[in-house]
């Protein structure tokens, strides 16, 4: 399979999504070595978290309409970058994210936010006018997010992930147990509208925390 | 603002509208305040959802490269440890050595040389047998020699039986063959395989093969070494006449007898080892 071809499977998303994935980690592995053990000097774990971070931002531009010429190239780009960053928290001393700890929302890096917010074309919700840097906004935004998803069950939660990972109705019965695809375009439907509503309620008590994403939300110009 | 919008929201951000549809909904945006902060609602909590899912995505990825990692690990450590030796060399040497096309030049000549080895050693084309090879005059001509003659017969016969065998000795066929008749034709004459045997050679030696194999065909099985010596005697005798075939079933007899006593001159003319 080409690139563009690899690259369309992408952009479907859902399961034809995961095959993609499977075929492009094995298939440019080999970066691993090239760029972050020979290149970088980084260890072997070190250099395989910059290879997997890389395939994650490639999947979120090509999610976000970002055109790529050749996989392979920008692959390798987006690993030497990822693993410079690798590079810099280790001179830096700060610790690198250990696997074995859940993530969540506010331990998004810098740059999977960035293309997120691109794909979502809200660019501008860091560009703030007040007294914290851009870092300090990004995170206090995703901080609010994050309480805002811990109010809802987890089953909903991940239908709704699901859902824009773009799994089709008849995927998402399957995988969660609905009779039919209308009752899981209902509940795709309720979920985002109990998550709106949750984000409204958080912005109306006025939670400190969401200061700065309530105050994009009233923004008057998209 | 009615219970469309979402749905419509959610087609606007996912980019399933049309051109013509999303024009329009873009001109509202610009003039319905509530609206546009009804999508910021929509992209802030899509955003929630895509980050927690990118990071779920992030997780399972580092596994499944730590997995392909594990498998591939060994092999990548054989080739640093190949590397480093190699670059130690070079920097001890004072050169630089590119390693890559030493492998490859190194690689070619190794298969070079097995090219070679194989083309040297592989199994040479038997050479054919003789008797297939050489004319079967010439072949005769070769192997053909007067039986030896180490015996002698009783009392009786003697005279005339010695007198045979020296006429024999001496190359004197017709002469030796008229004896061997008249002595042949007595019935108590006990030497008839020897006899047989001087006849039929010399038969062969005047250039009768056909009568030689007749005369040949006549030593009895009982008496072992007149009848082996016959037996080779039989196949010059078809190499004489020319029956290459018919002296290649025969030599075939004879080199299927462990003990005869021209196994090795059989074999030799089949071209056996």
């Amino acid at each position: 399979m080409n690139s563009d071809q690899l690259s369309e499977m992408i952009r479907q998303g859902g399961s034809v999504r995961e095959r993609a994935h499977a075929l492009i980690l094995r298939r440019y592995f080999y970066l691993v070595r090239q760029v972050g053990v020979r290149k970088l000097r980084l260890s072997y774990e070190e250099a395989t978290m910059a290879y997997s971070d890389a395939l994650v931002e490639l999947d979120a531009k090509l999610r976000a309409g970002e055109g790529v010429e050749d996989i392979g190239k920008m692959l390798y780009t987006l690993t030497y970058r990822r693993g410079v960053d690798m590079v810099r928290r280790r001179t830096t001393k700060n610790k690198v994210e250990p696997l074995s700890q859940p993530q969540n929302v506010s331990d998004l890096p810098y740059w999977l936010f960035e293309v997120l917010t691109y794909s979502e074309k809200i660019s501008d919700l860091t560009a703030q006018e007040g007294e914290y840097e851009e870092e300090t906004y990004r995170n206090r935004i995703l901080a609010c997010l994050k309480k805002v998803l811990d109010g809802m069950p987890p089953k909903r939660r991940a239908l709704l992930m699901d859902k824009l990972e773009g799994y089709d109705y008849e995927e998402l019965k399957q995988l969660h147990g609905f009779k039919t695809e209308r009752v899981a375009h209902e509940m795709v439907s309720r979920g985002m509208e109990s998550l709106r509503n949750a984000l409204r309620d958080t912005c109306k008590q006025q939670q400190p925390i969401c200061r700065e994403l309530c105050a994009w939300l009233r923004r008057k110009r998209i | 603002m009615d219970n469309e919008f979402p749905a419509r929201i959610e087609r606007y951000l996912d980019g399933d509208l049309s051109a013509q549809e999303r024009a329009a909904f873009e001109q509202a945006l610009q003039a319905d305040e509530r609206l546009a902060a009804e999508v910021r609602l929509h992209q802030a909590v899509r955003l929630a959802l895509k980050a927690e899912s990118a990071l779920e995505r992030r997780e399972h990825l580092r596994h499944r490269s730590l997995r392909l990692l594990r498998g591939r690990l060994w092999w990548w450590r054989i080739l640093d440890a190949w590397e480093e030796a190699l670059a130690w060399r070079s920097a001890q040497a004072g050169v630089y050595l590119p390693w890559r096309r030493l492998v490859a030049v190194g690689a070619t000549a190794v298969l070079l040389l097995l090219g070679v080895w194989w083309l040297l050693n592989r199994t040479t084309p038997a050479r054919p047998a003789p008797i297939a090879a050489v004319d079967p005059e010439a072949l005769y001509r070769t192997y053909f020699k007067r039986v030896e003659i180490h015996y002698t017969l009783g009392a009786a016969a003697q005279e005339d039986y010695t007198r045979a065998q020296q006429l024999y000795a001496q190359g004197q066929c017709a002469e030796a063959i008229t004896l061997l008749e008249r002595l042949l034709a007595e019935p108590t004459f006990e030497g008839r395989p020897s006899a047989l045997l001087l006849k039929g050679t010399c038969l062969l030696e005047m250039g009768h093969p056909a009568e030689a194999i007749n005369t040949l065909q006549q030593v009895p099985a009982v008496a072992p070494l007149p009848y082996q010596r016959a037996e080779w005697y039989i196949a010059l005798a078809h190499l004489k006449a020319g029956e290459r075939s018919a002296a290649v079933a025969q030599l075939r007899r004879i080199a299927g007898q462990p003990r005869h006593l021209y196994l090795k001159e059989a074999k030799a003319l089949l071209g056996q080892p």
